[in-house]
């Protein structure tokens, strides 16, 4: 008798394979879940570390998401301050120390009470008053969009 | 960096069911099947683990998706399975393992050429030598006078591979196909197992 497997060589044994053990791309879910029951293979634990692993990626984008937003307004908020003017300031302690008061209401002046009574120079006093009228014209922006 | 395909948690779990069935044949390639029938590869590694990896490489970015390369998700999933298989090959069988050339365009598969010294093109996972060897010895002792199963092996090497075909050729009933086809996966299954616990020792 003719001996085929004279020729038996990988190439011939992979077709072989090929042909007895199923093909998944061509088999429908449930078989493919059959088969994998046939198998005794459990998927579960791989499905738990795959969810595991599907909602560290979902919570990495909500992160990144947040994280980009944030940077827009951030960077937003740096072109206004950039675009906002402030006018040549007065030199003198006394006259400063008034019109910071005149621009707080109450309680924002109980929260900057300390920073005016700590503020040792004319410069520091500058520096405020600056801040405050770069919060105020933001504010009035922000007042004006809606 | 390219953006994976929008899926839902179902049709990833989906994809690794597949995968691991891919996988599972790949392992048989390979002879890698443990002690009690469980299909377990180098570093106690299982097909799941293999098609699970895969899946994981492709989520944290580790292996980009290339829609040109790949048109379809899952073909691209299942090369990464076999990149991860050539990997484990290359740490367990060293020598004995040798890869054939396939086409994609990812800087993993890259570094395959280049232990291949072929051209551009990487690596895929083939049937060990040593398991077609082990594959022939059971044929040999088991089917040797089956006048169906000998028909389907000259089919193969006539590049016939669909039964229908083959029955047409070999002039019998499709159905003789199907019943040698589940008689030699029995065999194969029964004589092979205990072969491949080799590397297990």
């Amino acid at each position: 008798m003719k001996d085929n497997f004279k020729h038996f060589d990988a190439n011939l044994c992979e077709k072989l394979f090929d042909f007895i053990y199923p093909d998944e791309e061509n088999m429908t879910r449930k078989e493919v879940q059959a088969e994998l029951q046939c198998l005794k293979i459990d998927m579960r634990p791989a499905i738990e570390k795959l969810n595991m692993a599907l909602n560290f990626c979902n919570e990495k984008q909500k992160a990144r998401a947040k994280f980009k937003n944030a940077r827009e307004i951030r960077l937003s908020l740096l072109e206004k301050l950039k675009q906002i003017e402030v006018r040549n300031l007065p030199a003198q302690r006394n006259v400063l120390q008034d019109m910071i008061a005149q621009l707080l209401n109450a309680p924002l002046k109980a929260a900057y009470s300390r920073k005016l009574e700590e503020a040792a120079s004319e410069q520091d006093l500058k520096t405020l008053l600056e801040d405050i009228l770069l919060l105020e014209s933001l504010d009035q922006d922000s007042e004006n969009e809606r | 960096m390219p953006e994976l395909p929008e899926l839902t948690n179902e049709q990833w779990q989906e994809y690794l069911e597949r995968l691991t069935l891919y996988a599972v044949k790949k392992f048989r390639y390979l002879g890698w099947v443990g002690k009690g029938g469980d299909r377990t590869g180098p570093r106690g590694k299982s097909p799941q683990d293999v098609a699970y990896e895969a899946v994981l490489k492709a989520l944290n970015g580790e292996r980009q998706y290339n829609r040109e390369a790949y048109s379809d998700f899952g073909h691209f999933l299942r090369s990464a399975v076999d990149s991860l298989i050539y990997q484990l090959a290359k740490s367990f069988e060293g020598k004995k393992f040798k890869p054939m050339p396939v086409a994609t365009s990812d800087q993993e598969d890259r570094e395959e050429i280049e232990l291949e010294g072929k051209e551009a093109t990487p690596a895929k996972i083939c049937v060990n030598k040593e398991i077609a060897e082990k594959v022939k010895g059971i044929l040999s002792q088991e089917v040797k006078d089956d006048a169906v199963v000998n028909g389907i092996l000259e089919c193969f090497e006539a590049g016939i591979t669909k039964p229908a075909e083959m029955a047409e050729v070999l002039g019998i009933d499709v159905k003789h196909i199907y019943t040698a086809k589940k008689r030699l996966q029995r065999v194969i299954d029964k004589k092979l197992q205990p072969l491949k616990m080799e590397y297990d020792r």
